[in-house]
């Protein structure tokens, strides 16, 4: 091929010659060494040359921008880019942008300065200079970019006399605008415009539109439904009337991007029956023929169509409404999943999950195909049931084994969707099996799986048991706390397993090696049931504590901690064990560790205390309450995994959760009843029955060893959790919980640990801005926010974790100030199973508030309606800017404002050891105030101020916290222009750092 | 980015900073270039995919959601690859190289704001070819 003629042109030798030198220098240094010197050459042209032309200046800002391609830091230059911007030469200006491209992005604190830059080349004559401001929008446009150039953008995608290369970018920059700040773009005007530059000729034009479309509905598709009629009539028009413009063929195939849009926008609507439905039908029917036709050609052939194909089965399988289609989609998918393409291999199992995943009557379906295909390959009609789906599965295991890890994470995808009442105990088995060579890679994964397919589908539930064991022996590091938490669970609220549980894990026990996780689990089952199987010789309560005892000494502190709990419990239940207990929690009361101390001192005085006392302390653990289902929150990634065609593929929660344990997820952890190890809240709760007297000794020892205690890493003390002390306790009698009671709603009493987690998901909410308001194992409402000035917006995504559909499904918003109105939209009736839908809410702030708006949420469940209160964390300092403010400033201001009862003072006592760059961290990032160094040389001090946007003039908030860090005191003094504000800032910040 | 992990071209959709893309090319190298060429062109990436498609010793890599089509961004390579080839006239690892400041050029003329904006090869070279005759 010849060389393009062109490339001469507005070629820079200098540049080609420096690139040279880089590369031809000998090692790094002198590559360094290079650099530097072109760097202070360059510097030195901008500072000095006054008459610098735009060539030259073209040419610097390249070599400056491949040297920050290099890797190397660039401190000047960036102006000299925005130069290049205003030229009136395309070549000059046309490096401006790209270098701009490369070198800022949306949150760039330059961005700013050049919007203006931009709307002068929107608003140009020449379209070519048009199409840079566009492009940069879409590369690199802001916040500001979108606020300011929005409706501009509006305008040139709708116009009639836009050029095609105009409205395509334009179509794209509103995308990325209303992508990354939703709600400044409002289509709901223009949906009639926008629908009409469908009729566009242009497949340019109508490919970007499609892109942005496909945007638009996935967040709303209400409203758009008349383009359906007109997207099926182009997939018309290409695939059957083939009229199709020649430069955008394909490798044979009529432009197959524009194809794949056009069918992923219709999954955003239901199935049509009249005869646009019918249409549909032909054209996914030709589709399969097309594809069926096409045996050989080249792989770029095979896979645009393919690429098709695919979009072809998942928008059939998500119709999920005609037989006929499903079934051929059952075969071909059967074929791709032995494909020997790996791609198709791995798209076939894809697809084929999605198809598992589908209502109960397809997926029978599916399986009576699959059952039909293989048989009629292997002539096994009439074997045994378990034999056929042995074979049925063969398949997908050798896909399990593939040395590609991305098979295999969709093989066990597949599998995992598959699983039903009948499939599961081979399935499961097959995975336990697969587990012992299952590589790293893939084995968290996989245990979360197993672990759930086996809670899910058991029908017994000694066999989950012997299931959870099995994966803590093969695979104890890769299972999760919550998944041990979970069986515990289940053991403690099935009184029918638990001499079995006590047995099986006292046997598993007596391997020498036996994991970590098994000891904490042979704990806590020993220490509530152990006495079920102490008749037994063999598993005596001697033998039962020697077991657990010599594991004592390798495990480790959390551990450790729980076992002394066990042994507190069988002095209970075994009085002939007090001596050898005693003796254990006597030589830990000066352990160096102050958890294990305390737990121990106090054991020993409880234990030789009065044994009424104990035996209520010590008693079984109650029953836990079934609304919460922590294993499956945790993999509701993976569940995702199947939904995802069914859930809109919008920028939602299920796509952060991603079946990793962590995230926010762990979080919760804190807050579940286990996360104490044995102290459950019943035992809380009885402590707080107690008569004060009783409280006296307990609380002793914790008092006397603080200092020790305040040496221990912060998180510790979360994740252990004090059985009679801080943490948990803390928060209920903190400011917040106790003044937002009424949030708790349906539910008990404070103690109540699914109100424990709603408290405490509204105050971390609080602080940030995206994260999960509430869940159970009916629903999941997720919380996004964004706030500017005093506008604000928030979306609730509300999932259904059941298993049926949530109906009448409505909710209602309360604001008790009348300065803070919710503008909430209204939402779908109906949420299908694992299916999420989300609901924006605009507000303004128009002044002070201090209570929080609150939502209740109702819908049906089968036979039973269901109201969630929840509190939003909608707060003062949600609306505050931070201000920096210097040492005079800050005084000056202080000064103005004037004392009470404006002025608010309060002292509050921490329950951690103060921390100074804990408050900060909450300050500013959390209440958006400005932390203020240098205005308090003592460094136990701090002052923070913000700004409180006030009609036209913006409010000040002023405080200064003073804190004794030998006495864990904190004094706390607010200044503002309303008490409202400071008494609102005060309780949060008394609630977040107490 | 080539086979020793030298990224040619980068362009970034999400706003990250200096820190931030270099760790995670260098995660993206690592885990595409441990591959064999027999496996998918597609590999989970944190909660992303990346699709990418080797040509002699470059690797060009997209990442992208996981409900993307995975042939749809695989084959949007491909067409970025023949247009770069088309313009360069059998393009190398060094055209890009000496070049870089027009094969961002040309990308702003395929991908815009993450998405493929302009699926005619035949349109692309043309309106370089404008492009190039301006002023």
């Amino acid at each position: 091929m010849a060389a393009n003629p062109n490339l001469s042109k507005g070629a820079m030798r200098g540049l080609t010659n420096f690139i040279s030198d880089l590369r031809n220098a000998p090692n790094k240094e002198n590559e360094e060494k290079r650099v530097t010197k072109e760097m202070a050459h360059i510097r030195k042209e901008f500072k000095e040359n006054k008459n610098i032309d735009g060539y030259q200046r073209r040419k610097y800002v390249c070599k400056l921008i491949y040297m920050y391609m290099l890797g190397y830091e660039l401190d000047f230059g960036h102006m000299e880019a925005v130069t290049l911007l205003s030229s009136s030469k395309f070549t000059e200006k046309q490096i401006g942008y790209i270098s701009l491209g490369i070198l800022l992005n949306e949150s760039h604190e330059m961005l700013p300065l050049i919007i203006n830059s931009f709307k002068e080349d929107l608003l140009a004559r020449s379209d070519y200079f048009q199409a840079l401001a566009l492009a940069a929008v879409c590369n690199i446009g802001g916040k500001e970019t979108a606020e300011f150039l929005a409706p501009l953008i509006q305008k040139l995608l709708i116009a009639n006399t836009s050029a095609p290369l105009v409205k395509k970018r334009a179509a794209l920059a509103i995308l990325r605008m209303n992508r990354n700040h939703p709600g400044l773009v409002t289509p709901d005007s223009w949906v009639e415009r926008l629908i009409s530059v469908l009729d566009e000729q242009d497949f340019g034009v109508l490919n970007s539109l499609m892109s942005l479309l496909i945007d638009l509905v996935s967040e709303k598709a209400e409203g758009w439904e008349p383009a359906v009629p007109k997207v099926i009539h182009l997939l018309y028009k290409i695939i059957i009337q083939k009229e199709n413009p020649k430069e955008y063929i394909y490798y044979h195939i009529p432009c197959p991007w524009l194809q794949v849009k056009l069918l992923r926008f219709l999954r955003y609507f239901p199935p049509l029956e009249d005869a646009t439905g019918r249409r549909l039908t032909e054209i996914l029917n030709a589709i399969f023929a097309i594809s069926e036709s096409a045996k050989a050609g080249t792989i770029n052939h095979k896979n645009a169509l393919n690429a098709v194909l695919f979009e072809a089965i998942n928008l059939i399988i998500h119709h999920d409404n005609d037989p006929a289609l499903l079934k051929q989609t059952s075969i071909l998918l059967g074929r791709f999943i032995t494909a020997k393409e790996t791609n198709i291999r791995y798209l076939g199992l894809e697809a084929m999950s999605h198809f598992a995943s589908l209502s109960n009557e397809t997926s029978v379906m599916i399986k009576k195909y699959q059952d039909t295909v293989l048989c009629k390959l292997n002539e096994l009609n009439g074997e045994h049931e378990i034999k056929r789906l042995r074979w049925l599965l063969i398949d997908y295991l050798v896909s399990l084994k593939d040395a590609d890890i991305s098979i295999r994470r969709r093989a066990l995808d597949l599998l995992y969707g598959m699983c039903d009442k009948v499939t599961c105990k081979t399935i499961v088995a097959e995975l336990l099996s697969y587990l012992q060579t299952a590589d790293y890679n893939i084995r968290e994964e996989l245990v979360i799986k197993i672990a759930n397919l086996a809670e899910k589908f058991a029908s017994n539930y000694s066999w989950y048991v012997d299931v959870i064991l099995q994966l803590i022996t093969t695979a104890g590091d890769f299972v999760s706390d919550d998944i041990w938490f979970r069986v515990v669970k289940i053991v403690t609220n099935h009184e029918d397993i638990q001499t079995y549980a006590a047995s099986t894990v006292f046997v598993a026990l007596q391997n020498r090696n036996a994991h970590e996780t098994l000891v904490k689990v042979g704990g806590y089952i020993l220490g509530e049931f152990g006495h079920l199987i102490a008749d037994n010789p063999a598993s005596s309560p001697l033998i039962q504590f020697q077991t657990l005892h010599g594991k004592f000494a390798t495990c480790g502190l959390q551990t450790k901690a729980l076992l002394l709990s066990t042994y507190a419990k069988f002095v209970n239940l075994f009085p002939e064990l007090t001596q050898q207990t005693q003796e254990v929690f006597r030589q830990h009361s000066s352990y160096i560790d102050a958890e294990i101390q305390q737990r121990a001192c106090e054991y020993l005085n409880l234990t030789s205390l009065n044994e009424d006392l104990m035996q209520t302390v010590l008693d079984v653990i109650p029953a836990f309450s079934e609304n919460k289902d922590l294993i499956n929150s945790n993999s509701s990634g993976s569940a995702g995994i199947g939904n995802e065609i069914s859930t809109p593929p919008s920028n939602t929660f299920s796509s952060g959760n991603n079946s990793h344990i962590g995230g926010n997820t762990s979080q919760l952890d804190l807050l579940d009843p286990f996360g104490l190890g044995v102290s459950s809240p019943s035992q809380q709760q009885q402590y707080q029955q107690q008569p004060p007297q009783y409280q006296q000794p307990i609380a002793q020892p914790q008092q006397f060893f603080s200092p020790q205690q305040q040496l221990q890493p912060e998180n510790y003390q979360q994740e252990v959790g004090s059985p009679f002390g801080s943490g948990q306790h803390n928060n209920l009698l903190s400011p917040t919980a106790s003044s937002g009671s009424p949030n708790t709603g349906s539910t008990g009493s404070p103690l109540d640990p699914l109100a424990i987690k709603i408290v405490n998901a509204y105050k971390r909410l609080c602080l940030v801005n995206d994260g999960v308001l509430y869940e159970d194992s009916i629903i999941q409402i997720g919380l996004k926010s964004e706030y500017n000035g005093a506008q604000g917006r928030i979306v609730l995504y509300y999932g259904n974790n059941s298993s049926f559909p949530l109906t009448s499904f409505n909710t209602t918003f309360e604001s008790a100030s009348s300065t803070l109105q919710l503008q909430p939209q209204s939402t779908a009736p109906n949420i299908q199973p694992k299916a999420q839908i989300q609901q924006p809410i605009t507000f303004s702030c128009t002044g002070e508030f201090s209570e929080s708006p609150t939502a209740a949420i109702n819908f049906l469940t089968p036979g039973k309606p269901i109201t969630i209160h929840l509190k939003l964390p909608i707060v003062i300092s949600k609306f505050f800017d931070p201000l920096q403010l210097n040492s005079g400033d800050y005084f000056a201001k202080w000064k103005i404002l004037p004392g009470k009862p404006v002025e608010i003072q309060e002292v509050f006592k921490t329950s951690k050891p103060i921390d100074m760059a804990h408050f900060n961290k909450v300050l500013s990032e959390g209440l958006n105030l400005t932390v203020n160094k240098g205005v308090d040389p003592n460094p136990n001090n701090l002052v923070a101020s913000a700004q409180f946007p006030y009609a036209q003039n913006p409010m000040f908030v002023l405080l200064r916290i003073e804190s004794n860090p030998q006495a864990n005191m904190c004094r706390l003094t607010i200044r503002s222009q309303s008490a409202v504000i400071s008494n609102a800032t005060k309780q949060l910040i008394i609630s977040h750092l107490s | 980015m080539n086979r020793q992990g030298k990224t040619r071209l980068s362009k970034w959709y999400t706003p990250y900073d200096d820190v931030e893309k270099r760790k995670l090319s260098n995660e993206i190298h690592k885990i595409v270039n441990s591959r064999e060429t027999k496996f998918t062109n597609f590999v989970e990436f944190r909660t992303h995919r990346i699709i990418y498609r080797r040509y002699a010793g470059l690797f060009f890599c997209m990442c992208v959601d996981p409900t993307d089509n995975e042939l749809f961004c695989l084959e949007a390579i491909h067409l970025f690859v023949e247009v770069l080839d088309a313009y360069f006239g059998n393009v190398c690892e060094l055209d890009l190289v000496f070049n870089f400041y027009k094969v961002y050029a040309i990308l702003d003329e395929v991908f815009l704001a993450g998405e493929l904006m302009e699926p005619s090869k035949h349109i692309i070279l043309q309106r370089m070819d404008f492009l190039d005759n301006l002023p």
